[in-house]
């Protein structure tokens, strides 16, 4: 028989039949059910076979089985289940039809198309709970479709009022804890169990089968992921933490808060009104991913406990796109007492793990900002002071690299002293972590903060959420006097490490260099800063080819830089008249500095005796003049060959090329462009790259052998350095 | 015996702020303050009415610290008329005496409403929070509370800028007996705010108590801290003294001559030295008075460091006389003057007879809260 006919056979049966015995009816019966276990039926035919169900015309068992196979194939239309409603409330079908058919909604509510005419039905079923057998069923089911405005005060008292009378039964409790998420002003009851203890499922079997039909099919479990549905998962799965009120053992554990609704009173009379209007509010805690926030960003409120930002990913974004100055005051507020007591009272070892987590997520939220928060700011810097520079030493530094821009004196006081006298007193890897740290805080001022600095006060468009009085200095200053700090620290630190893991150091330093020359191309930043001479000549010196190489590199960085600037200050785009006096005099620095760079690799003179600022500068009257071949000796120590860096690849080279061992410097002289070529092989492209800049090829025509290098920027200022020599 | 002008006690671990250190005076954090000076009335002076706290509010540091202003000399006659309070006032100022308090500092509470029926919300939200806690069994030994009260309290408020004072009840039943009695009390107050460090665009929005009381059992207490960090979004932090503010508030609550107790410091002994925990040394309170007398020349309005220092290394340097024994290398750990008993660990017990200095000792309180408020 097919599933049509049975459907119509049932549904034009208008008088009571007999079961027993009805061969058609039983035939009828079993096709349905056999149906429903392999394929589902469709939704037409649940419709038509719920009037039947309900309208008690057949007999009791005849219903209940109907009832039972009501297995969807794909989804149930609305009308289905508000046809249940409609039935159950003329009160025709008797009381365990009733419940049945309570169950059937709850067991496919997730497969009925759409709720919106469902959600009217809200006021109906709340009725039904005078109904003591029904009440869990419906406990359950509003539990699954209550929304924000459903909760009302009368409901709310009716439920504590039987609630009172009959003791707390799970699904009261269960409706309740709801309500209290939506309000927790109005409900104050507390439950420490979840959603599973609440509402046992005494369908399981039935819901199972249903799956297993469906799957048999291949259709998906359901059918959208409704607001209802985020609620769901998100109450199911937060087992213990459903409960407002921490207890102090989790206060201690965990300083983070919870997302919470707002506890305020005056919530509910707001929402009745706005509800009217047709406005709706959506507490936070709704809202699970990023694409909840933008669906309905007009309508959600803050939750009742600014901290939990550091927990949720899209209160960040909620944060930051509403520049709401009280969320961030009481943020600023609560981060600066938490963090007092995290990092000042921390004696004990278990809380090294509460403070580091606590420590991460600032950083996450000041990363995601992309500036500092001044609360911080202040606790981290006070904590410098009594920091041991071991404990929770990345994140600080971290947190301190994020900081906002302050006037130098300041700075100097508060961060660059302290972790002054912590680099002195730790070991080399102490060092590198702080030179690192002090990059990291140049580039987040280059980047950041000097466009923060930069622009007007007053103006509406700022760039930052957290604002701060601000004090008018000048950033340029700023970043100018870090730089000659952090020089000057990595110059005494590369003396004192000479000897152990000085290649590590030197690698941090040069990080930093690298930085500081590429300032104004990178970070558009309208001027160039020079670091200290002293540190680029020892940094020539060292031991190590990485750092010679890399310290070439520097320099021609730094030739490009002063080109760009020089060309925007052509073009008039920067019209300050000091930096370009400013700029001349560090163009003659970084010229001297070229001189005594080429001197001692290329053309093999490296002491001089005219330069007094340089650090190779001889005075004539010391030195022996008899010994010419002593002083050539000298000369040549810094050359390509003989440096010590290079020492190792030139006794290669003259291996390689079947030299004498013992071959003169003179000798290897004509082939320092080929040495260059092996150089570049080994990926040593600094060097070659600073002889290309600097060092002009010999012209083809001249007999002598004449080398011009340094380079002149095409201004009127500044002479160009162009000698030539005599080899 | 060194006359040090700066204490350094054995095993203080918080930073030590007092010392008037650069920390303060740079305008972040709360801006216009050097702690190292303390307002201090002694003598019958300086309860400012409403109309007079226009000088004070502005911020101004020269004309507070260093030079008592001339207003307040010449409203000096009609002081005494306006110091009066009320009865309410005097009751209620008289309850804090008497009881161990143990005090919290507080961050500005937010969405605050002070009229009858929010008070009465915050009441019930308190009472079903304290029942839901008993039903966890977290009030397993101590008596089991009941309802709380959340109301106003007056008296406490003096400048204009701070909000009056409340009070928060927990009655409850102890175990075994049928009367309903307060278990635990609460007062949340800031007394005699020189300014208020909330800035003019998030005035409205944000309460600020400095100080909270809370006297009762811990558990109590904990509830009750839990429930307000939720119901208003703030943190309470356990106020911690370090011997320098106790020492400070020695000298200080000294001047304000009540003789009926004796001055009695009570230090901690490290742990080197065996068979010693604790030195307790007490002196008569009047002959603290003459020392106090003799160094405080003048009738200033400020008590300085240098004061306070030049008191108790006299007390110290008496000792060393006697037993050769140092105290200031020791810890601090309780005073106990006949204003007030002050324990390290932020317990307060309230002596004094008379109301004013009553409220002295709750602006001192709140004064050294205020210092520990960051304000961006």
């Amino acid at each position: 028989m097919e599933v049509d006919e049975a459907v119509n056979y049932f549904c034009s049966a208008k008088s009571r039949q007999k079961f027993r015995g009805n061969t058609e009816l039983i035939s009828a019966l079993e096709c349905i059910e056999h149906t429903a276990l392999n394929k589902g039926l469709s939704p037409e035919h649940i419709s038509s076979l719920v009037d039947v169900a309900a309208a008690g015309i057949q007999v009791e068992t005849v219903c209940k089985r109907i009832i039972k196979s009501l297995i969807p194939q794909t989804y149930v239309k609305e009308e289905a289940a508000l046809k249940c409603i409609s039935w159950i409330c003329t009160r025709n079908p008797s009381i365990n039809i009733q419940c049945l058919l309570l169950r059937w909604i709850i067991v496919i509510y997730d497969y009925i198309d759409t709720r919106t005419n469902l959600h009217g039905m809200y006021g109906v079923l709340f009725h039904f709970l005078h109904y003591r057998v029904m009440m869990p069923y419906i406990c359950h089911l509003l539990y699954l479709f209550t929304r924000k405005e459903d909760v009302r005060l009368f409901r709310v008292r009716f439920l504590l009022q039987y609630q009172k009378d009959m003791g707390p039964q799970p699904f009261l409790t269960g409706l309740l804890s709801i309500y209290r998420y939506y309000y927790p002003s109005l409900v104050h009851v507390v439950n420490t169990r979840s959603y599973k203890s609440f509402f046992p499922t005494y369908d399981k079997k039935w819901s199972s089968v249903i799956q297993q039909v469906r799957e048999k099919i291949g259709v998906s479990p359901t059918i959208d992921v409704t607001f209802e549905k985020a609620l769901l998962e998100r109450l199911g799965t937060s087992s213990n933490y459903v409960d407002l009120m921490p207890s102090k053992k989790r206060r201690k554990l965990d300083p983070i808060p919870v997302l919470h609704s707002l506890t305020t009173k005056s919530s509910y009379k707001r929402d009745t009104m706005a509800h009217t209007l047709g406005l709706q509010t959506i507490p936070f805690v709704l809202i699970q991913s990023f694409k909840g926030l933008l669906d309905h960003l007009d309508n959600v409120e803050y939750p009742s406990q600014i901290g939990a930002v550091l927990r949720s990913d899209p209160l960040k974004h909620f944060m930051s796109f509403t520049k709401d100055q009280i969320a961030c005051a009481r943020f600023q507020f609560w981060i600066s007492k938490t963090l007092q007591e995290a990092l000042v009272n921390s004696l004990k070892p278990n809380h090294k793990q509460r403070v580091t987590s606590l420590l991460k997520s600032t950083k996450l939220f000041s990363d995601f900002l992309q500036e500092g928060i001044p609360a911080v700011d202040i606790e981290i810097f006070d904590y410098l002071h009594t920091w041991n520079g071991i404990q929770y030493s990345p994140l600080i530094l971290q947190l301190i690299s994020r900081s906002r821009i302050y006037p130098f004196p300041v700075l100097y006081d508060r961060v660059l002293e302290p972790l002054r006298k912590l680099f002195f007193s730790s070991s080399v890897y102490g060092k590198c972590k702080i030179i690192m740290c002090f990059t990291d805080l140049l580039r987040n001022y280059a980047a950041n903060e000097w466009p923060r600095n930069q622009e007007k006060q007053d103006e509406d468009t700022s760039l930052c959420l957290f604002k701060q009085d601000k004090e008018d200095f000048d950033g340029s200053d700023v970043i100018k006097n870090i730089v000659k700090f952090v020089c000057k620290i990595c110059l005494t630190g590369l003396v004192i490490e000479k000897h152990n893991g000085n290649a590590l150091f030197e690698m941090c330093v040069l990080d930093f260099l690298d930085l500081v020359s590429n300032m104004h191309k990178e970070y558009n930043i309208p001027f160039v800063v020079m670091a200290d001479s002293r540190l680029m000549e020892t940094l020539l010196i060292s031991c190590n080819i990485l750092t010679v190489n890399r310290v070439c590199t520097v320099l021609c960085r730094y030739k490009e830089n002063f080109d760009l600037l020089r060309a925007a200050e052509r073009n008039g785009q920067l019209k300050n008249s000091g930096i370009q006096r400013e700029t001349s005099r560090l163009i003659k620095l970084c010229n001297s500095l070229v001189v005594d760079f080429c001197n001692s690799l290329w053309r093999l003179r490296a002491f001089t005796s005219t330069d007094k600022h340089s650090l190779f500068y001889q005075d004539i009257s010391d030195l022996d003049k008899e010994n010419m071949n002593a002083r050539r000796k000298d000369n040549e120590s810094l050359s390509l060959f003989c440096h010590p860096a290079f020492l190792p690849f030139t006794l290669k080279y003259i291996e390689k090329n079947d030299f004498d061992p013992r071959i003169n410097i003179e000798e290897l002289r004509p082939l320092k462009r080929d040495f260059l070529h092996v150089l570049e092989r080994h990926h040593f492209t600094g060097l070659s790259q600073f002889v290309s800049t600097f060092v002009r090829r010999e012209s083809e025509s001249s007999t002598s052998k004449s080398q011009m290098f340094g380079f002149s920027p095409t201004s009127t200022h500044v002479s160009s350095m162009s000698t030539s020599r005599m080899t | 015996m060194t006359d040090r002008t700066v204490r350094t006690p054995a095993n203080v671990t918080y930073p030590d702020r007092s010392h008037g250190s650069a920390l303060r005076t740079f305008a972040m954090g709360t801006p216009f303050r050097t702690p190292d000076r303390r307002r201090f009335g002694p003598l019958g002076s300086s309860w400012r009415t409403p109309g007079r706290s226009e000088v004070l509010k502005r911020i101004d540091n020269q004309r507070i610290r260093t030079s008592t202003p001339r207003s307040r000399y010449t409203s000096k006659t009609a002081e005494e008329v306006l110091t009066e309070h009320t009865e309410v006032e005097q009751h209620n100022i008289k309850e804090l005496v008497g009881k161990v308090w143990h005090v919290f500092n507080l961050t500005p509470l937010y969405n605050f409403k002070e009229n009858k029926s929010d008070l009465q919300h915050y009441s019930r939200t308190l009472s079903s929070h304290i029942a839901a806690e008993c039903k966890r069994g977290v009030f397993v030994d101590t008596s089991e509370p009941g309802d709380a009260t959340v109301a106003l309290f007056s008296g406490l408020d003096v400048a204009a800028d701070d909000h009056k004072a409340v009070l928060i009840e927990i009655r409850g039943k102890a175990r075994n007996k049928n009367e309903d009695k307060v278990i635990s009390q609460a007062v949340l107050f800031s007394t005699d705010l020189e300014y208020n460090p909330l800035k003019a665009e998030i005035k409205e929005e944000f309460t600020y108590f400095a100080c909270m009381l809370i006297r009762g059992p811990e558990s109590v207490s904990q509830t009750l801290q839990n429930w307000i960090e939720v119901q208003f979004d703030c943190k309470v932090v356990k106020q911690t003294f370090t011997s320098h503010e106790l020492a400070f508030m020695a000298a200080m609550f000294t001047g304000f001559s009540e003789v009926h107790k004796p001055l009695e410091l009570v230090y901690k002994v490290p742990k080197e030295i065996e068979g010693l925990s604790h030195i307790d040394y007490s002196t008569n309170a009047s002959d603290c008075v003459r020392l106090w007398n003799k160094i405080r020349g003048t009738d200033s309005e400020i008590f300085t460091t240098e004061e306070a220092n030049k008191f108790i290394t006299g007390l110290e340097s008496h000792f060393f006389e006697i037993y050769s024994i140092k105290l200031n290398a020791m810890q601090l750990l309780t005073i106990g003057t006949s204003i007030a008993f002050v324990g390290q660990d932020g317990r307060l017990k309230v002596h004094a007879k008379s109301p004013e200095n009553v409220l002295k000792v709750c602006r001192h309180l709140t004064d050294v809260s205020v210092d520990r408020l960051t304000v961006c």
